[in-house]
């Protein structure tokens, strides 16, 4: 049997009293895109950070790689690509360095990068067609550039799973379209890629698997199978799901 | 000629001088991650807050430095406590503590009488500075100086992204304690020269001028501490020649260079975005 990428058994998160997820299951294998669907305080950035080992589930195991997440971080298996509204674009840094931190749990404790580093952040640079853009600053790049330099990151890294957080929103049609064929190269090379995201519209485009959260998981299983309008309509409290298969692409906040 | 070397004649002025450059490297070092993290604030805080440490240091015959440290760390540890606990926002948590333990400082300056200075706490003396003084000034800065210059690389991106950081198996919590823990002990090492009260503009006013300089961190670091070292340097000369206080005119002359880079800085100064627009 195939090992799993991640694997998450029946975790409860709470905060002192309040339960943010509970009796979570579900499993990757390598070379996967997964949907995290669910409205905002559903538990996605709960799984999220369950996932990243910064908080530890009341119960249940979650496993990356067959390892513990704390194993798992210090071989930098995760990766983790931020929501733009979380960066401060004027930090004066540029596009090589950032990638460069992705480097850094792999160098010295003075974090001077050796040869390997630097080809490492070349490569992961040239991947997402950004290596001419690398001594930019990075506010000085558009939307759709400054997400490709973070999933250089995680190249640079060598994550094998990788959480994306809102990877579209406030990102125009045609830099999404960009950024999942760049993901769906990065699956077929065998990633596993956790997206969170509102934009139901084009998720079938891309994902094979989807998990529908609203506290626990509401249904999870290949797109095709569980990305039904029934499944949605329990996941967004029957809110939109005329909206999400009507073909009409509406931005549920609005 | 004469102007530079005349007062370096005297030993006073050698130390001064000295003391002073030391302090303005390890305070403009670290006002970058201060302006950078958002933490200008709790510079102000902590800098206040050493004075209880101070006044009880003179009077059990401790080294300032001790209580200040004390006193430093117990205002962030409240802060972070009591923000964690209550519905107080931030900023209001920062006022209430520094405000508090400051005003403890007075009534017990009031107390003690004799050989604590209070203008020289909260304003510096470091024309006056004993050896004793001088000597633990030059270790602590040492100390804080070497450490920023070992972790500076994961001070930078705890700055940036912490939770990459944390992704990546990168111990946050310790280095939010070492950065709060820096902090205090350049408090400690500027008490002397510009003193409790101007010690925050050395802690946000050379990273600013560096920040609106450059896009590159590591000539941020650099630009900061020369525009850091050379305004303690020349501060310390102006103090010497008008015989006026040393802090004070550091302070000055700093705010002048960020007046000066404020307007005329090539990618970020006022008159470059008016002619860009």
């Amino acid at each position: 049997m195939k090992a799993m990428a991640i694997e998450v058994k029946n975790i409860t998160v709470s905060y002192d009293n309040f339960v943010a997820l509970e009796n979570a299951t579900f499993s990757l294998s390598s070379g996967s895109i997964c949907g995290l669907v669910g409205m905002n305080g559903a538990g996605k950035s709960t799984l999220f950070k369950a996932l990243m080992g910064f908080i530890a589930p009341n119960s249940g195991t979650v496993l990356l790689q067959n390892l513990p997440v704390e194993l798992a971080q210090k071989r930098g298996i995760v990766s983790y690509v931020p929501q733009s509204e979380n960066i401060d674009w004027q930090f004066p840094l540029n596009v090589w360095n950032v990638v460069l931190m992705g480097r850094y749990g792999k160098m010295n404790f003075l974090r001077s990068p050796s040869k390997v580093d630097n080809e490492m952040v070349e490569r992961a640079l040239k991947k997402v067609q950004m290596f001419d853009f690398r001594h930019k600053q990075i506010g000085e790049l558009s939307g759709g550039q400054r997400k490709r330099v973070f999933i250089a990151r995680s190249l640079a890294q060598e994550a094998s799973v990788m959480l994306l957080d809102e990877p579209f929103s406030g990102v125009d049609a045609k830099t999404e379209a960009e950024i999942t064929k760049l993901l769906l190269e990065l699956k077929d090379n065998g990633s596993t890629i956790l997206i969170s995201t509102h934009e139901l519209t084009s998720l079938t485009e891309y994902c094979d698997h989807v998990i529908l959260i609203k506290k626990s998981v509401v249904a999870f299983g290949k797109t095709k199978d569980v990305f039904t309008p029934e499944n949605v309509g329990k996941t967004f409290d029957g809110m939109i799901h005329r909206l999400a298969f009507g073909n009409v692409p509406v931005d549920i906040h609005h | 000629m004469d102007f530079i070397l005349a007062p370096l004649q005297y030993e006073f002025m050698v130390k001064a001088i000295g003391v002073s450059a030391l302090v303005g490297a390890v305070c403009s070092l670290l006002s970058c991650y201060l302006i950078l993290k958002g933490w200008s604030l709790m510079g102000d805080a902590v800098s206040h807050s050493v004075l209880p440490g101070v006044v009880l240091s003179y009077s059990l015959g401790l080294p300032f430095g001790v209580g200040a440290f004390v006193f430093g760390l117990f205002s962030v540890i409240s802060i972070g406590y009591i923000k964690s606990k209550t519905r107080i926002k931030e900023d209001a948590v920062i006022g209430i503590v520094f405000t508090a333990l400051f005003a403890l400082g007075i009534v017990l300056v009031s107390k003690t009488p004799s050989n604590v200075d209070l203008m020289h706490i909260l304003f510096g003396y470091v024309l006056g500075i004993s050896n004793a003084d001088a000597i633990q000034t030059f270790v602590i800065g040492l100390i804080t100086l070497l450490t920023v210059l070992v972790l500076r690389k994961d001070l930078l991106l705890y700055s940036f992204d912490e939770a990459h950081a944390k992704a990546i198996g990168i111990n946050t919590k310790f280095l939010h304690y070492v950065l709060l823990v820096l902090l205090a002990l350049t408090v400690v090492t500027a008490i002397q020269t510009v003193g409790i009260i101007l010690v925050i503009a050395m802690l946000i006013t050379p990273g600013s001028i560096a920040y609106l300089l450059t896009d590159s961190f590591e000539r941020m670091l650099g630009v900061s501490v020369a525009v850091g070292v050379a305004s303690c340097v020349i501060g310390a000369y102006f103090s010497y020649y008008l015989d006026v206080s040393t802090g004070g005119a550091i302070v000055v002359f700093q705010a002048l260079i960020f007046v000066i880079v404020m307007l005329f800085a090539p990618k970020y100064g006022l008159f470059k975005k008016r002619q860009a627009n």
